[in-house]
């Protein structure tokens, strides 16, 4: 299974988080490293995990706003080259109306 | 609220440190995205998971997963039927000087008196009052 991971340099350091999983983050001196270290964080967490679903007997209030920035989602796309051609294809295919 | 064009929801994607910046400063229960954007985005994502190559489907098939988590994180607003009477009104008078998604993006605005946050300003000039628009990209917060 893929997982994004998003590699930020801290104070010399390069820190490692997965969006998909919040509560994974792992830091070390190189980028290798990072990544080295946070496969072995995700392999962890994920053979601890049982993926299940559920139903749930509620439905969300009507109009209710999200408030907490999601902040692991900026960036989330930085190294992904089909983002960019993705709004390119959005502007180009933005047309006036046609009857 | 701030609605977002998808320039913008682009560049939060990115990463961009301006627009990180203007972030920091407003409350996320202020920012949305109006549906016709989301239909935008997720239409890329389908077409691509749709016509990928075999060595390109399951990276296509799961970006499509991703994105649709991202657009999750934000504030929906819907193009309703208010909307659709103003953009009657909009396609009237404009005809075809201007792209019908801006039109759209601008019917959503001009209901719910909402801030368009776009890079393409041009593109909404004469469809929106200068208080009503704004670039988060290319001009630093105050």
């Amino acid at each position: 299974m893929k997982y994004t991971i998003m590699l930020k340099e801290d104070n010399g350091h390069i820190q490692a988080t997965v969006p998909a999983l919040p509560e994974c983050v792992v830091k070390a001196p190189t980028r290798s490293e990072a990544i080295r270290t946070i496969r072995k964080a995700i392999s962890d967490i994920i053979s601890r995990t049982e993926i299940i679903q559920i139903d749930v007997n509620a439905e969300p209030k009507s109009g209710t706003l999200l408030h907490d920035t999601p902040w692991e989602w900026c960036g989330a796309f930085k190294n992904d080259p089909t983002w960019g051609e993705l709004f390119d294809d959005i502007e180009r295919r933005r047309t006036p109306y046609q009857e | 609220m701030y609605l977002w064009d998808s320039n913008i929801l682009r560049y939060f994607g990115e990463g961009h440190p301006t627009l990180y910046r203007h972030v920091q400063r407003v409350l996320w229960a202020d920012i949305a995205i109006p549906t016709v954007v989301v239909a935008e985005v997720l239409r890329g994502r389908c077409e691509f998971a749709l016509k990928a190559a075999p060595e390109k489907a399951a990276l296509a098939h799961s970006l499509l997963v991703e994105t649709q988590k991202f657009l999750n994180q934000f504030n929906v607003v819907l193009f309703n039927d208010e909307c659709a009477k103003v953009l009657e009104e909009l396609r009237r008078h404009h005809k075809t000087h201007k792209k019908y998604a801006d039109m759209m993006i601008t019917a959503v605005a001009k209901v719910g008196k909402h801030v368009v946050v776009t890079r393409n300003l041009k593109d909404f000039h004469g469809l929106l009052p200068q208080n009503q628009l704004a670039n988060w990209i290319d001009i630093e917060p105050t």
